[in-house]
């Protein structure tokens, strides 16, 4: 970064882009990553366990508590009623969040058939992009990186046999969404600490 | 050209240091340095400059046996930031 003189607007919006990267940064609990990793681990890991033991028919029940998530989410987390950082890059990340999270609903309750065994490499990609996109809007490489390894394990999905998938979607939620989710609320706990 | 504008402020490295001591009060060089992506060399002479001039208050020291460099925005740092922008929006008004 030059130090180089800015016109007046510039400077606003450096201004503007700072103090709210560096909100954003504060009020990242990590919480949502942790729930979120937390359910979908359990979902897939419970469809692994049935699948294993032969129990097809039960297959369908855990991924019920994703929608019921959802719902419970919006009550549990107030950062997607009410924002506690009303900023551009905040707006953002939710919004994309929803996008994403609505597409991969749809993706596993509605297209399933259709996508058949590639409904997890998609669904894998698409948090992926989420993840890397969350990490780089608010400048946090835990989630880039997480990002980025969601998105490569999508990938490698493609060549992965179908019984494995549940597996790999289950191993992606704790490495990938959990673990982050740890490591941004021992930072958040630090920060309110300090 | 912008002769209201505080000109130790008035640049792209020096006001995303102060606009982030603005908001986290205290840093230190390895947050200012990730954050501003610069190297350290540049961000040493721009923490200089605005300690100089009495807007932060730089301390060395150690941390967990590591050498660490805290950085605070001083009283008169926040003023001067905060004239600088209301000099800013009186620009932008008369643009």
């Amino acid at each position: 970064m030059e130090s180089q003189p800015l016109s007046p607007q510039e400077s606003l919006n450096l201004i503007t882009e700072v103090i709210t990267a560096a909100k954003q940064r504060q009020e990242e609990s990590g919480a949502i990553y942790l729930y979120w990793g937390l359910i979908i681990a359990a979902v897939s890991g419970a469809h692994f366990v049935f699948q294993l033991n032969g129990q097809y028919e039960w297959i369908p029940f855990p991924y019920l508590l994703i929608p019921i998530a959802a719902i419970l989410s919006y009550f549990l987390f107030p950062y997607f009623r009410k924002t506690k950082v009303k900023n551009q890059i905040g707006s953002i990340i939710n919004g994309m969040w929803a996008f994403s999270g609505f597409n991969m609903m749809v993706m596993g309750f509605a297209l399933a058939a259709e996508l058949g065994n590639h409904l997890t490499p998609f669904i894998l990609i698409l948090l992926g992009i989420s993840l890397g996109i969350s990490g780089l809007a608010s400048d946090n490489r835990v989630l880039l990186i997480a990002g980025i390894i969601a998105n490569i394990a999508g990938m490698a999905g493609f060549w992965i046999p179908l019984d494995y998938l549940p597996l790999l979607m289950a191993g992606v939620s704790l490495g990938c969404v959990m673990v982050p989710g740890i490591i941004l609320n021992s930072a958040y706990r630090k920060r309110k600490h300090v | 050209m912008y002769k209201d504008l505080d000109p130790l402020i008035h640049s792209k490295l020096r006001l995303t240091i102060m606009s982030h001591l603005v908001k986290q009060k205290v840093s230190d060089f390895k947050e200012l340095k990730d954050m501003t992506k610069a190297n350290s060399g540049n961000v040493s002479i721009q923490l200089g400059k605005l300690e100089e001039a009495g807007y932060l208050k730089v301390v060395k020291g150690y941390k967990n046996n590591y050498q660490h460099t805290s950085v605070e925005l001083t009283d008169k740092g926040l003023e001067a930031f905060e004239t600088y922008v209301q000099a800013l929006r009186a620009y932008i008004d008369l643009e």
